[in-house]
């Protein structure tokens, strides 16, 4: 069997098993007629290197194959756009969701906050996973099966929505904003338990939360929930209409305000251990209610900066009416 | 200048041009291989794993007839362009000549 056979007969592996015998015929009488004609104009037979050659230059059995496939692409151009559409739908109508909610449930079973992460993971790859894959099945489908979607043909431009005067919030800033939303109310509702008490040295240590916590138990509570419902209407609408823009601007006044009440408090954590820890139990105590304090000067800080931002923001966008 | 952008705007350019000089060549009957060394001679260098498919192609959207007959001892497959072909190459020249004029003056 020569080069020739050899590479008709890999290709012939890869084709439609109708068409074998007719494509194989053909590409074999092309490729003999060649030989035929580079040999006579050499008046020798071509060496098995010179046949190589002009092998490669067909390309790979499987590539050559390939071409003849009726379908060279698992979703055309027709299709991508509405395919594109329908991916972006499914991972903000059902992956975030599962995310979310399946993180939310699972962290009423964990032991600790990395279990909970875990767990909230695999929920978005599983969902993501099966999601994209039915999505691109159906698609493939459709291609293959040639049909059609009408379903935006009739569109009506009269009915397209009025250009909104706010600032885009990008989808990733309301996603972000989401996670941690979520991830902060699940911890706050107390879903996340936090041990409260640990071993030192054979001794248990107790931690208990300064009073503060339970009498702001529910403004915080306000606050979080007022945030969430924020980047979850940012995330469906991103052109910030009026009404949002001071909402967001009352939750980070409340935001501040309740900063400074906690700040004023100044005591956040009480350590109790035995006696004859006392020293260590008192710095580290001290350290970490200094955390605390450093954590909610930034949040503070963070606050402010939004509520100025925010406050810009309006400014800048409606100068230009004001102009008119 | 990105050889890989260049590439595929090229492979993009081709593409409806080799359809016309294909229909165009089979208005006399080939078989591939002398429909590849035709097309070549006149300038145009087309691979087998292009033209073949694309035969195939235009013979399913009934454009060509083809037959199997022997010559030189072999088999071959003979092409020539059918009565739609012959029509919608017609149409083909309209466009490609409206498309030449037009671009005559743009560049």
């Amino acid at each position: 069997m020569d080069l020739i056979d050899r590479y008709l007969t890999a290709v012939r592996r890869h084709l439609p098993r109708p068409q074998q015998d007719d494509i194989i015929s053909e590409l074999s009488d092309s490729l003999r007629s060649e030989v035929e004609e580079r040999e006579h104009s050499l008046s020798r037979p071509l060496n098995e290197a010179e046949q190589a050659e002009l092998l490669k230059r067909r390309g790979h059995p499987w590539l050559m194959a390939s071409r003849y496939l009726p379908q060279q692409y698992l979703i055309g151009p027709a299709l991508y756009p509405y395919y594109r559409q329908s991916l972006s739908m499914i991972v903000f109508w059902v992956v975030l969701p599962i995310t979310l909610i399946g993180g939310a449930l699972n962290a009423i079973y964990a032991d600790n906050a990395m279990q909970v992460w875990g767990r909230v993971l695999s929920a978005a790859w599983n969902g993501a996973l099966y999601s994209v894959g039915i999505v691109t099945i159906v698609f493939a489908i459709l291609e293959r099966e040639r049909v059609r979607i009408t379903a935006l043909d009739n569109w009506n431009p009269t009915r397209l929505p009025t250009a909104s005067e706010g600032r885009e919030v990008p989808r990733s800033e309301s996603v972000l904003g989401l996670v941690f939303g979520f991830t902060f109310l699940i911890w706050w509702i107390d879903l996340i338990r936090v041990p409260e008490f640990m071993n030192y040295d054979g001794e248990p240590v107790a931690f208990t939360l300064a009073p503060i916590w339970s009498t702001l138990y529910l403004p915080i509570l306000v606050s979080l929930v007022a945030w969430i419902a924020i980047q979850a209407i940012d995330l469906v609408r991103p052109w910030r209409s009026l009404a949002v823009s001071v909402v967001d601007i009352g939750l980070n006044l409340f935001n501040v305000a309740l900063i400074v009440i906690i700040l004023r408090a100044g005591h956040f954590v009480d350590i109790v251990a035995a006696p004859q820890f006392a020293d260590r139990v008192e710095s580290f105590e001290r350290l970490l209610n200094n955390i605390v304090t450093g954590t909610f000067i930034v949040i503070g800080v963070i606050s402010a900066y939004e509520l100025i931002y925010e406050l810009w923001q309006i400014c800048r966008a409606r100068r230009p009416l004001l102009q008119r | 200048m990105d050889e890989n952008l260049f590439d595929s705007l090229r492979l993009e350019l081709r593409r409806g041009c080799l359809t016309l000089a294909v229909l165009a060549q089979l208005r006399a009957e080939h078989y591939g291989y002398t429909l590849r060394k035709a097309l070549a001679d006149l300038g145009l260098e087309i691979d087998e794993g292009t033209l073949y498919p694309l035969l195939r192609r235009l013979e399913t959207q009934e454009l060509l007839s083809s037959e199997w007959r022997e010559e030189g001892g072999r088999r071959k497959r003979f092409y020539r362009l059918s009565a739609d072909g012959r029509q919608m190459l017609k149409q083909l020249l309209a466009e490609w000549e409206g498309l030449n004029q037009s671009l005559d003056r743009i560049v």
